[in-house]
């Protein structure tokens, strides 16, 4: 039964082979695997290359963002990688300690992509070590999303810029029973954000332990549980925010923490009425405006790629200037070449300059495999603070604790990597 | 030597019946799909097999009886231990006492439309398990649900059923409910069907009211399909997954958070299968014992 239907697919499959080999050379597509909507739209762009390219087929897989990590690791595990991944920057790490990515640094000097002028942010995120895995495709960061009507209405004529301010204004706007900011508890990138804004790093030794008891992340922590205690965010998770833009409509938040995706859905989604009410403004910091964390997605070329050359060409393609700017029309995202954005009138809009000034101040996240798991674990621990289960102190104790455990492998081999080093050298 | 076991071999296959021909296929899936990757999992169990480990062999190593050491000092494991019993203690009475009583009443002689209600009442069983609960979510939505809209015609002021960490629970119990008691029902009719109506004339002759009706007549009569379907249903509900996963992702604070939801957390999101087929295993033991507690029971009350 198995085998038989086994062989019909092979002679299916080889069916459909031999006739596309009809039209074209012997080349293997070449696979990209994109998500979401980026990935929708990437399709025009390989048709373009594809009709640049004669006998080149380009293959592009969407995956849904929920179930890509899985997927990806899966596909890893199977030896299945596709030639070109566009891989979410806080996902680099890890591929990169799975040894799965292709260092570019080479391919990158002679190629039209112009590395330099990019984000610091985007390409200190591709970057570990001296090797550049991938080359940001296009970059987000968590700011502002607020309503100017309801500001103005509060008694305020720009958003705040450091913590004191905006406290005042979402104090005025968090009343009868509303609530001035949407930050559902369980979403870790704007709390990351606010740790961010501190001198001090999450991670310290190497990223080999947690730094959650430093003054500055204690302080990012503390203004973050307060937020919610002071009823200026609601305690929501995000499974329950189920209707996020008309409640933004209905003007039951006035300020929500949130990416450049939303420039898109906002201008879509929201009532025209409301549509010259909301602007957007760099995330506050304790002393002035704040960093925030430099998110986006790369293009990676497989070491699995059986064509790298090809797999690099089709990533120069997408990602130099023009071509950037081009995607922005197409998708809304953000370029990460800065030289892309006046090219796309994204300088004139306000809603988009507020983005370039806060990516200018963009600061990447730990860049370990176990990022993920200890970022979700830091939401945990905000949300047992505001719940009142446990005091700040000791939940970033147990936070450190949890780091350490997690990270315990990567002490392991980074300690043996040094006595390999050590004993090479000698 | 080499003789000997080609003698033995020989003798085997003499002894070999045609059933077993005809169930080798069936053995040989068995195997490969399910007793070989259980197996692989057990080893994996005692080695710490991570992301690195899968990116280079060299990175893994046998740890022994850590990971299970590990677990059992884990708050989180313990946490979710506590919520999947309380879930299942708590869900599995319900549910079986909403099966039995739906039972009864459509086994009430004079009913009308019976196949109708039957089968309307075996939906929820049918409907796709995701879609039901994503359906429930909006039903259970704090502000515009139709659960607190109704709660509030009767004058109950609204819950918040899913962000509330002593609610949240409750709600998916409520589901889960909703969800499996179309099953046992049917189950629980069948057996209700087979009790003669003379024992109840005879009770009723008896001067036995309603309620020992209940407790002489039908109790006993169901009581062997009662432990059975009781029993599937605890070691069902110790499986939860998807109802929290797709309504609440395991919170508010970790209070929907189960053991199958650790362990897909720990081994699908982050690949830490060894550690992950740890919890898989002790989940195992849970069940095993559980299947235990039914042998001995069914000789007393059955």
């Amino acid at each position: 039964m198995t085998l038989t239907r086994r062989a019909t697919t092979g002679l299916l499959a080889s069916v459909a082979v031999s006739s596309s080999l009809v039209g074209c050379t012997a080349k293997e597509p070449l696979r990209v695997w994109a998500m979401g909507v980026e990935g929708e739209a990437l399709g025009p762009f390989a048709r373009e290359f594809e009709r640049s390219h004669p006998g080149v087929t380009i293959r592009v897989q969407v995956l849904p963002w929920s179930a890509a990590h899985e997927k990806l690791l899966t596909a890893f595990a199977a030896d299945n990688l596709p030639d070109i991944i566009a891989l979410g920057n806080t996902w680099v790490s890890e591929f990169a300690a799975l040894n799965a990515l292709e260092p570019l640094n080479d391919r990158l000097k002679g190629s039209a992509i112009r590395f330099d002028h990019f984000f610091d942010g985007a390409r200190n995120s591709v970057t570990l070590g001296d090797r550049i895995l991938g080359v940001p495709w296009y970059v987000d960061t968590r700011l502002l999303f607020y309503r100017t009507d309801l500001l103005h209405q509060a008694g305020f004529d720009v958003p705040a810029v450091t913590w004191d301010r905006w406290d005042a204004q979402l104090a005025a706007l968090s009343r009868d029973g509303r609530h001035g900011l949407l930050m559902p508890i369980n979403e870790y990138e704007p709390l990351v954000a606010l740790c961010l804004q501190s001198d001090a790093s999450l991670l310290l030794d190497d990223d080999t332990r947690g730094g959650f008891r430093q003054a500055g992340i204690r302080d990012a922590f503390a203004y973050a549980a307060s937020l919610y205690e002071r009823g200026y965010a609601a305690r929501l998770m995000h499974s329950e925010v189920t209707d996020y833009y008309s409640a933004f409509a209905r003007g039951e938040y006035a300020f929500i923490i949130t990416g450049p995706w939303n420039l898109g859905e906002f201008s879509r989604r929201l009532p025209a009425a409301l549509q010259d009410k909301w602007a957007t403004a760099p995330l506050p910091g304790p002393n002035g405006p704040g960093a925030s964390s430099a998110g986006g997605v790369s293009m990676c070329v497989t070491r699995a790629s059986r064509d790298k050359d090809l797999a690099f060409s089709f990533v120069e393609y997408m990602c130099n200037t023009q071509q950037q700017a081009e995607f922005y029309k197409a998708t809304g995202d953000l370029p990460p070449d800065r030289d892309a954005w006046p090219m796309a009138q994204l300088m004139e809009d306000e809603r988009t300059h507020a983005f370039f000034d806060q990516l200018t101040m963009a600061r990447p996240v730990p860049k370990v495999p176990e990022w993920e798991r200890i970022a979700n674990e830091m939401t945990g621990a905000l949300e047992r603070v505001i719940r009142g289960q446990v005091g700040l102190d000791t939940a970033l104790e147990r936070l450190d604790a949890f780091a350490w455990n997690v990270l315990a492998k990567r002490r392991t081999l980074l300690a043996r990597q040094r006595s390999f080093q050590k004993s090479g050298a000698a | 030597m080499s003789y000997d076991l080609r003698r033995s071999l020989l003798l085997g296959l003499k002894h070999l019946s045609p059933g077993h021909v005809f169930v080798a296929p069936a053995l040989l899936i068995l195997f490969v799909f399910f007793l070989a990757p259980v197996a692989g999992a057990f080893v994996m169990s005692f080695t710490d097999f991570d992301i690195y480990a899968l990116a280079d062999l060299k990175n893994l190593s046998f740890i022994g009886f850590d990971n299970y050491i590990s677990l059992l000092g884990s708050p989180l494991f313990w946490k979710a231990f506590g919520n999947t019993a309380y879930f299942a203690l708590v869900g599995t009475p319900l549910s079986i006492a909403v099966s039995l009583g739906l039972a009864m009443a459509l086994n009430t002689p004079g009913v009308g439309l019976k196949p109708v209600f039957r089968t309307v009442l075996f939906g929820p069983y049918v409907a796709t398990l995701v879609a039901a609960a994503i359906i429930w979510r909006y039903m259970v939505d704090f502000q515009y649900g139709w659960v607190n809209r109704g709660l509030g015609v009767v004058g109950v002021p609204p819950i918040d059923w899913l962000g509330d960490p002593h609610w949240s629970m409750p709600a998916i119990i409520l589901f889960a409910v909703w969800k499996n008691f179309g099953y046992n029902m049917l189950i629980l009719l069948a057996a209700l069907q087979k009790i003669p109506d003379e024992l109840y004339e005879s009770a009723r002759v008896d001067g036995a009211g309603p309620w020992s009706r209940f407790l002489h007549v039908t109790l006993p009569g169901v009581s062997p399909v009662l432990w059975m379907v009781a029993l599937l249903t605890v070691a069902g509900y110790f499986q939860l997954f998807a109802e929290p996963y797709v309504m609440t992702q395991g919170g508010p604070a970790q209070s929907t958070f189960s053991l199958l939801y650790y362990m897909y957390q720990d081994g699908f999101k982050y690949w830490n299968l060894g550690h992950a087929s740890a919890t898989a295993f002790i989940l195992f033991a849970i069940l095993i014992g559980i299947s235990f507690i039914r042998n001995r029971s069914q000789e007393t009350f059955a």
